[in-house]
């Protein structure tokens, strides 16, 4: 039988992955990304994906959304105005909103069916998505595409998508493993 | 219920207490086999519970028999390429800013003094003058060398012995429990599997609690220190959690590690918000975990565990501290069991 969930549970969930993607994702050891200089190692992409695979696909794909946006919002406002390498990012990042929305929304969907090491691969469903949106998205609305499409052809940018949903595997299975050692064993 | 006043009870429990006593002693002056013996204990722990959910997962995903053991070799292999990847990244990390601290003891010790002009002038020049410094450091150097060497020696020996260990466990359980049970005489029997039991049970509990306690607690330190841009934010999260098993002391030796290694790098950041870290991690330990993981497995009175920490940092320093509710356990269902069954052999109405 399903256990019941509370609303004010799962907001409590939603509430703080969302600020622990904030967090993640303007961490001061994050990486750069060996295969594209100046791009970094996105690790906050896989919170939408633990929250899919830990409490389901509502919550994958709230966490995913709020999460994008809360820290397009960060980057916005608590970076120096004079900084465009900032701006840009948070344009990016309020773009991902509805990509990763998507990947923490299918990562939970398929849960019951299949093992946690295969669910944290939904990440390439992540970046291929945020890839389309940045080229699609901005000359809907009258803007140059975020990413241009000669870059698609350049394949470095695969490698490092690869290298990215690489790491993003090997931590969503950790983080999935020390949570279900860790916290559901509270429950008990 | 008032206890017995017959001294044929008394003598043969004084003994029992004696020998339990010895067998202590002789455990702890062999201190590191015993650090590998319950580092062992706690890998089979583990082991099975690792078991328990791979049997789970074979259920749940329906996973045909010829694919039941690739799929467990694929388990392993990704675990431990996953592990040994995250650990040398963060170890690389550590060692990189080991050598921009210095590659000598004379270096470190001119970065240590440097730290004396970003201190208001009334701490350098009173609490933390050079002769102070320089002797704390001494001080660190020569434990930090006597801890490495005894690690490096329990890790060889953890090496050859805990795989044997596990293996024995798994192949050999019930042939080593019916052998002990053989071994004790018939009319004691049924009280030696009670108390073996209640023992087994109590310390698996036990250890299954401490153990959780602090795989949560490291993460969250390594969440923490990653985030505020700890150099090697992986292995001193990890030796964090893991030094949180030393009750009352571990959050301040966990606190050593990364906010020193983040002051020689001028990292007063990281040093500061180490701090910070280490304070939402055991406000989280004391108010969430204790309660309802240590206290709720271990049924121990807390003035009477404080009182048994004490005692054991007394007589063993650090080792006495971590062992002392396990020991008494031990202490306290062998006895009580002993004189249970002393009671019905000497006091009981059939007896007189």
């Amino acid at each position: 039988m399903a256990k019941k969930i509370y609303w004010q549970d799962e907001l409590f969930r939603v509430a703080v992955l969302v600020i622990l993607y904030t967090l993640i994702g303007n961490a001061r050891s994050v990486e750069p990304n060996p295969f594209i200089p100046g791009a970094i190692v996105a690790v906050n992409m896989v919170i939408p994906v633990l929250a899919g695979v830990l409490f389901g696909a509502r919550t994958g794909l709230l966490v995913g959304f709020f999460g994008a946006l809360a820290n397009a919002l960060v980057l916005h406002t608590l970076n120096p105005q004079g900084n465009p390498q900032a701006h840009l990012s948070a344009e990016f990042e309020l773009l991902a909103a509805a990509p990763h929305a998507a990947m923490g929304f299918l990562a939970g969907y398929l849960r019951r069916w299949l093992p946690t090491f295969i669910l944290a691969g939904s990440l390439i469903v992540g970046h291929v998505l945020s890839i389309a949106f940045f080229l699609t998205v901005p000359p809907l609305l009258g803007q140059e595409p975020l990413v241009p499409f000669h870059v698609l052809m350049n394949s470095n940018l695969w490698y490092a998508i690869l290298y990215e949903t690489f790491i993003g595997i090997i931590t969503v299975t950790v983080m999935t493993a020390v949570y279900r050692i860790g916290f559901e064993n509270l429950k008990k | 219920m008032a206890l017995s006043t017959n001294a044929h009870i008394w003598k043969p429990l004084l003994v029992i207490f004696l020998v339990l006593t010895g067998i202590f002693a002789l455990l702890f002056y062999f201190e590191p086999i015993l650090i590998v013996v319950v580092l062992g204990i706690v890998t089979i722990l583990m082991c099975e519970r690792i078991y328990a959910d791979y049997r789970r997962n074979l259920v749940r995903f329906r996973i045909p028999g010829f694919f039941r053991r690739l799929y467990a070799i694929m388990l392993i292999l990704s675990w431990m390429f996953a592990l040994i990847f995250l650990l040398v990244t963060s170890l690389q990390d550590l060692s990189d800013a080991f050598l921009r601290i210095g590659s000598s003891q004379e270096e470190i010790t001119t970065s240590l003094l440097s730290l004396r002009t970003a201190l208001p002038h009334i701490v350098a020049g009173s609490l933390l003058t050079e002769d102070i410094l320089l002797r704390a450091q001494a001080y660190i150097f020569s434990l930090f060398s006597g801890v490495l060497s005894q690690i490096t020696f329990i890790v060889v020996e953890g090496f050859l012995i805990i795989p044997l260990m596990v293996y024995t466990y798994f192949t050999r359980k019930q042939e080593i429990w019916e052998f002990m049970l053989d071994a004790v005489p018939t009319r004691f029997r049924n009280e030696f599997e009670r108390a073996a039991l209640d023992i087994g049970h109590q310390l698996q509990d036990y250890l299954s609690a401490r153990t959780t306690q602090s795989i949560i607690l490291g993460s969250m330190y390594c969440l923490g220190f990653y985030i505020i841009g700890v150099k090697g934010w992986l292995v001193l999260g990890m030796l964090a959690g893991f030094l949180n098993v030393v009750p009352y002391l571990g959050p301040i030796l966990a606190l050593v590690a990364p906010f020193t290694v983040s002051l020689l790098l001028h990292d007063t950041f990281a040093a500061v918000y180490s701090i910070v870290v280490i304070m939402i991690a055991q406000t989280t330990d004391h108010f969430y975990l204790n309660t309802f993981m240590v206290a709720s497995k271990v049924k121990i009175d807390t003035l009477l565990s404080i009182i048994l920490i004490l005692i054991g940092a007394q007589l063993l320093g650090i080792l006495g501290m971590i062992f002392a509710i396990p020991v008494y356990i031990i202490y306290k269902t062998v006895l009580s069991e002993s004189y249970r069954a002393l009671v019905d052999i000497y006091d009981s109405p059939v007896s007189h």
